[in-house]
């Protein structure tokens, strides 16, 4: 794969966190020289667990942390640097949380939520893609209806609010969207429906996904290629296929042996 | 054949809140032996943790009333004996492992403080002897500098290492039922795989029965010998784990399973549950599942019996009781 089809570079990016408790300084290194590419159109999958890093990443794309060092380069411009002020791309990169009762804010309606976003786009960009009956045509994308829009988030069940977030992410056409742990507050037959639409969606929209998971079937099924992390390096990277049928580092085989797998453990 | 632990036969119960009343379980069955592991599997609202606190009478008194049915704990009728004697079970002869450990714990008081009282409340064990329990108690879950985890406080330790800590309480008074309730949800996969093989271990070692709260079938496969599906209040399909998971006979269980993306195939779409889950406010007549059953058909109006395809699988289908039936 030629650097040429990379929508997101991150190249060697470091983060430490630093907390004082009764005096005592305490360096927590979270993400340690790490490097990694998405192509365009396609679904990584950064799995690990916690503590691992997987969200200090997301927050460092969002540009809710800042780097120590290293750059993140994002469709050809470097959106994140230790050095000088790079221009961070609002309404190109876009998040979904995995609690969607903590990440919608109550006392708005849904449609407040799904237009909030474009306030930090530019005017252009609101102009080609703000309009009411685009809120309209996500709502139903995701599969609500348009009497929906004027409801608060707690009337709507978990997975119809966490279609909601997708929708709000959508507002300002990303090329990436950030899905960090989208199903794991879901039951199981609503996870299949949210990832049958995160699949949809990527098709009709053109997305590209960072995929953060510890769900090892979810991954298995959504992702193109994997990423290991463990303490914050990335140990193993490889293609969907090899990565589950030959792990080569000994953690990620740990990893996937303490997955318990319903159907592996039935055919003992 | 070792003895029943616990005898849960067709329980019905509802909650009153705001003069509408919820049927939350309707003809639950339920039966536990000594040192078996049985899991109750269902999604949100199915019941599995109300089942749960149910055996203790831990339902809110003022809100909970029980509409039919029985449960036996060892031989005390639980539905018949009032609070106190209910109470003396807690802990002693029941004991609870809940999601979250931080909540679970006193975070203003060090470990084995209170392990120490909760030893002294269910033993007759002088203080010196109670000391010594709470180290032994520790060692047993695999704490291996117990001397140190018994002067720390909860915020100290690690997730898996607080769970194994609850863990430790509910089995310090030797209890016949363990009551696990999604013990391992808020854990990593590979210390959710240690504290699996701890309960599996102590179970073993102590002859406790053990009823483990899941929504992972993956967990309950790993663990369980049997298992119980519940969908809105309801026992669907209950049976030995290999039977029930490896060839499921009622149509939610199928539909769950088929819902996986374990296995399914990265160009098609995975399977769904069409429909909604019911409004319990009105329990609708008939079979619970047949508004969003494939399968249903004239006699899904009426409601179906759990009843045995063989001696270890059990399925409250008509469409696998009808003559000629059978998927």
């Amino acid at each position: 794969m030629s650097n040429h089809d990379a929508l997101l570079r991150v190249e060697s990016i470091n983060k430490t966190f630093i907390t004082q408790s009764r005096g005592i300084r305490n360096e927590n290194h979270a993400v340690k020289s790490l490097s990694f590419e998405i192509m365009r159109g396609e679904v990584f999958g950064l799995v690990g667990e916690s503590g691992s890093g997987k969200s200090t990443i997301a927050n460092l794309l969002m540009n809710l942390e800042t780097l120590d060092s290293g750059e993140i380069i994002f469709d050809g411009n470097v959106i994140a640097a230790s050095k000088g002020t790079p221009k961070f791309p609002y309404g190109d990169i876009q998040i979904v949380f995995q609690d969607p009762k903590s990440s919608l804010d109550p006392r708005m309606s849904v449609r407040e939520i799904i237009e909030e976003p474009l306030r930090s786009v530019s005017i252009d960009r609101k102009k080609e893609f703000g309009s009411s009956s685009d809120v309209l045509k996500l709502i139903q994308a995701v599969g609500l209806r348009e009497e929906h829009l004027d409801r608060k988030p707690h009337q709507f069940s978990g997975g119809q609010r966490q279609r909601i977030a997708i929708a709000r992410a959508l507002i300002t056409r990303p090329k990436l969207v950030v899905l960090d742990e989208p199903t794991s507050a879901l039951d199981i037959s609503v996870q299949a429906q949210v990832i049958n639409l995160l699949k949809a969606i990527q098709n009709e929209f053109g997305l590209t996904y960072l995929f953060i998971s510890h769900n090892m079937g979810v991954v298995k099924y959504l992702c193109d290629r994997v990423g290991v992390l463990y303490q914050g390096e990335l140990v193993e990277v490889e293609t969907n296929e090899r990565i589950f049928a030959a792990p080569k580092q000994d953690y990620t085989k740990k990893l996937l042996a303490s997955v318990p797998n319903m159907f592996e453990d039935m055919e003992k | 054949m070792s003895s029943l632990i616990v005898d849960i036969q067709d329980l019905s119960l509802s909650f009153q809140t705001d003069g509408s009343e919820v049927s939350i379980l309707k003809n639950v069955k339920l039966q536990i032996a000594t040192g078996e592991i049985v899991g109750l599997v269902g999604e949100s609202g199915s019941g599995k943790s109300v089942t749960a606190l149910a055996i203790s009478k831990l339902l809110p008194e003022e809100i909970t009333r029980f509409t039919g049915g029985s449960i036996n704990f060892d031989g005390t009728d639980i539905l018949k004996s009032d609070e106190a004697s209910v109470a003396e079970l807690r802990g002693k002869r029941i004991g609870f492992v809940f999601q979250e450990p931080m909540t679970a714990l006193n975070p203003t008081m060090t470990i084995g403080n209170q392990l120490f009282h909760v030893i002294r409340r269910h033993s007759t064990l002088s203080k010196d002897e109670a000391r010594a329990r709470v180290r032994k108690s520790l060692e047993e879950v695999l704490i291996f500098k117990p001397e140190i985890v018994e002067n720390q406080y909860p915020f100290q330790l690690s997730g898996g290492m607080r769970q194994r800590v609850v863990i430790a309480m509910a089995m310090s008074a030797n209890p016949a039922l363990l009551i696990a309730d999604e013990p391992t949800t808020a854990l990593d996969v590979t210390v959710q795989a240690e504290i699996l093989s701890l309960i599996e271990r102590l179970a073993k070692d102590h002859g406790t029965a053990v009823l483990l709260i899941s929504h992972d079938l993956g967990v309950i496969a790993k663990t369980c010998s049997r298992v119980t599906v519940l969908y809105a209040g309801e026992v669907v399909e209950s049976g030995n784990v290999a039977d029930v998971l490896k060839n499921p006979r009622h149509p939610y269980t199928q539909a769950l399973i088929r819902s996986l993306p374990d296995i399914a195939a990265r160009d098609r779409s995975l399977e769904t549950i069409t429909g909604e889950f019911p409004d319990l406010r009105n329990r609708p007549d008939g079979c619970i599942y047949a508004p969003r059953c494939p399968k249903k058909f004239e006699k899904c109006s009426q409601s179906p019996l759990l009843l045995g395809i063989n001696q270890l699988h059990a399925v409250a289908c008509w469409a696998e009781h009808s003559v000629g039936g059978g998927a």
